[in-house]
């Protein structure tokens, strides 16, 4: 495995997304109550925190699933209530926790549903752009062996990379995965890693991501955003996150950190 | 892309087309008056002939009726399946076929001037029933799907009672209350006819984004759609499509259970594919029914409904039983 942790190419691209006193609530406790928060372009940004910390729902509000009740957050400038569902999903697709479909519906066709916010209700079937997205979402994700398989006849990792070779199909800059790894195998769950990565390396994307294991949201992320009871605790470089102060305050656990291959390692025993 | 393969399909295609065809000139030729097939043939598009006329005037109409009624139950009771993502979802069991039928009956009994508004008045009766089913069914932010199910058989029940008083009332003023789908008249489908194609067609059109709906909520707004309006939409078309028919062939239930079911069997999820088809399977379903009806013991008759009810009823708890695993 590569254990190199930074891309490169991900140099200093500004904000993509710019928070200003956001503030979410199901009932009535505020779930997520963020003052002030900066999103990088082109970098991989993986939100961390306990459960029920909010992570998911900040997720869910940058992606427009959710509306603040109050703030307002900024998309390269533009708040995100003024931009039209389609538009909005030709610049920012998002991979959801569960998904499902119909089991004998195939791999090709899935991921060709990314297409969507590029077709109206009368334009069937796919045009050259159209094909040459899905075929690309295909190969990146390395499901173009299975396109003609039924996604009931996939194993689970391998249908999580048919799910992002759909919102790689809407041909976004941003893309948001929630736990993209939760119940995947070790194998499987490093394998997706290195597709974010990937995506943000070779392509310039931006990924932002919510992740259970802190060792993996600090090996392969150029930013953490640290979470607790919906407030930012902090954000910044991995190195900057991962102390046993901060690690203290946000999970209230005394956790051990050692150093493997030059980069913290958090003891999680 | 079910799980038949492409061949299996055309031919399962072809031949329920063939059966369909068949059945016509089965229902054409069968009752009192008979005639032989290259005079029912001549009689229509040759020369007049008294028998055919006969014929003509009395079986075609119903026919006719039952073929577009059949196609309009099915593909309503398919779409709303798709909406609800449940495969319980039946115009009739869920009431909007009797919502319907109350408008009618209502209309009959006190403006039989309005006798030509009456479909596009029963659509108010079944989208009203509809949005109460909804509505009342809606728990916790959830749609759970035996919930919907049984909000629909007591909402039915009532509709059902009420049409049944109605009938009653416009039986004591000396007037027989249409019963189903004998004795229609040509003018019957002609009421009828644009409307279904109408639905149809937006059905045809609707299809794609019936297969998008099969996923989760937040994943079809992730892919820049509306999902509330999207389901709004589809309903609306689903609950025309089973008012209009009801305002002309009375309830029906189970048609639009058992047809969508059949096809997916056949067809797969697909839903560019299974509209089409539901739309040859439900008319076939239905002119059978029809037949089978006027003909199983004459001069009695047994509408259509009541044959549904009887096979429809143990379908539907087969299906019942089933449920519980994922849709789909």
């Amino acid at each position: 495995m590569d254990k190199s942790i930074k891309c490169a190419s991900a140099n200093d691209k500004g904000n993509i997304y710019e928070l200003n006193n956001v503030k979410f609530a199901y009932e009535k406790e505020l779930t997520v109550d963020i003052d002030s928060l900066q999103i990088s372009k082109g970098k991989i940004t993986t939100i961390i925190g306990p459960n029920g910390s909010g992570k998911s729902t900040l997720l869910n509000l940058l992606s427009k699933n959710l509306k603040p009740n109050d703030g307002e957050i900024l998309l390269e400038g533009t708040d995100i209530s003024r931009i039209g569902r389609k538009d909005f999903a030709k610049r920012v697709s998002m991979v959801h926790q569960n998904n499902t479909a119909p089991g004998d519906i195939t791999v090709e066709k899935l991921v060709s549903y990314g297409r969507t916010p590029y077709k109206s209700l009368y334009s069937l079937g796919m045009n050259k752009e159209d094909r040459e997205k899905v075929n690309w979402a295909m190969e990146v994700t390395g499901v173009t062996g299975h396109r003609d398989r039924s996604i009931s006849n996939l194993s689970g990792g391998e249908r999580q990379r048919v799910w992002i070779a759909m919102a790689l199909a809407q041909a976004t800059d941003t893309i948001f995965l929630d736990e993209p790894t939760t119940f995947l195998d070790i194998k499987f769950q490093l394998e997706i890693l290195g597709l974010a990565r990937n995506l943000n390396c070779e392509y310039g994307m931006t990924v932002v991501m919510v992740l259970h294991d802190i060792n993996q949201a600090l090996h392969y992320s150029h930013e953490l955003v640290a979470l607790k009871a919906g407030k930012l605790l902090d954000k910044g470089e991995p190195f900057h996150i991962v102390k046993p102060e901060i690690m203290r305050e946000l999970y209230d656990v005394d956790l051990e950190i050692t150093e493997v291959c030059g980069a913290p390692f958090v003891l999680t025993v | 892309m079910g799980r038949n393969s492409r061949g299996l399909k055309v031919f399962l295609w072809i031949l329920t087309i063939v059966i369909l065809l068949l059945t016509v000139i089965w229902a054409a030729r069968v009752g009192t008056t008979k005639v032989t097939l290259p005079q029912l043939y001549r009689g229509l598009f040759v020369e007049y002939d008294d028998n055919v006329a006969i014929i003509y005037d009395l079986r075609f109409p119903r026919i006719c009726i039952a073929i577009f009624g059949g196609a309009a139950m099915a593909v309503s009771g398919l779409l709303l399946q798709a909406v609800m993502r449940n495969p319980l979802a039946d115009p009739g069991v869920l009431g909007i076929s009797s919502g319907a039928g109350v408008v009618a009956s209502a209309i009959l009994l006190f403006v039989p001037k309005l006798f030509f508004y009456t479909p596009i008045l029963s659509f108010f009766g079944g989208m009203v029933t509809f949005l109460l089913v909804y509505m009342l069914a809606w728990h916790k932010g959830e749609l759970s799907p035996l919930r919907i199910i049984l909000v629909g058989i007591a909402i039915n029940a009532m509709n059902m009672g009420f049409m049944t008083a109605l009938d009653g009332m416009t039986a004591a003023n000396g007037v027989k209350p249409p019963m189903g789908i004998s004795m229609k008249t040509w003018e019957d489908f002609y009421i009828m006819v644009g409307y279904i194609i109408a639905g149809l067609i937006l059905a045809l059109i609707l299809s794609g984004r019936c297969n998008l709906l099969a996923l989760e909520d937040k994943t079809v707004a992730s892919l820049g759609l509306n999902t509330a309006a999207n389901r709004l939409v589809i309903s609306a078309v689903a609950v025309l499509l089973a008012s209009i028919c009801t305002a002309v062939t009375g309830p029906i239930s189970f048609l639009g259970l058992i047809v969508p079911h059949i096809a997916r069997l056949i067809i797969g999820s697909n839903h560019r594919e299974l509209v089409p088809y539901s739309i040859i399977l439900g008319a076939l379903v239905f002119l059978i029914a029809d037949t089978v009806g006027r003909t199983i013991m004459p001069p009695i008759e047994i509408s259509a409904a009541i044959i549904m009810a009887i096979v429809g009823g143990p379908f539907f708890i087969f299906l019942l039983k089933k449920t519980g695993k994922n849709y789909g």
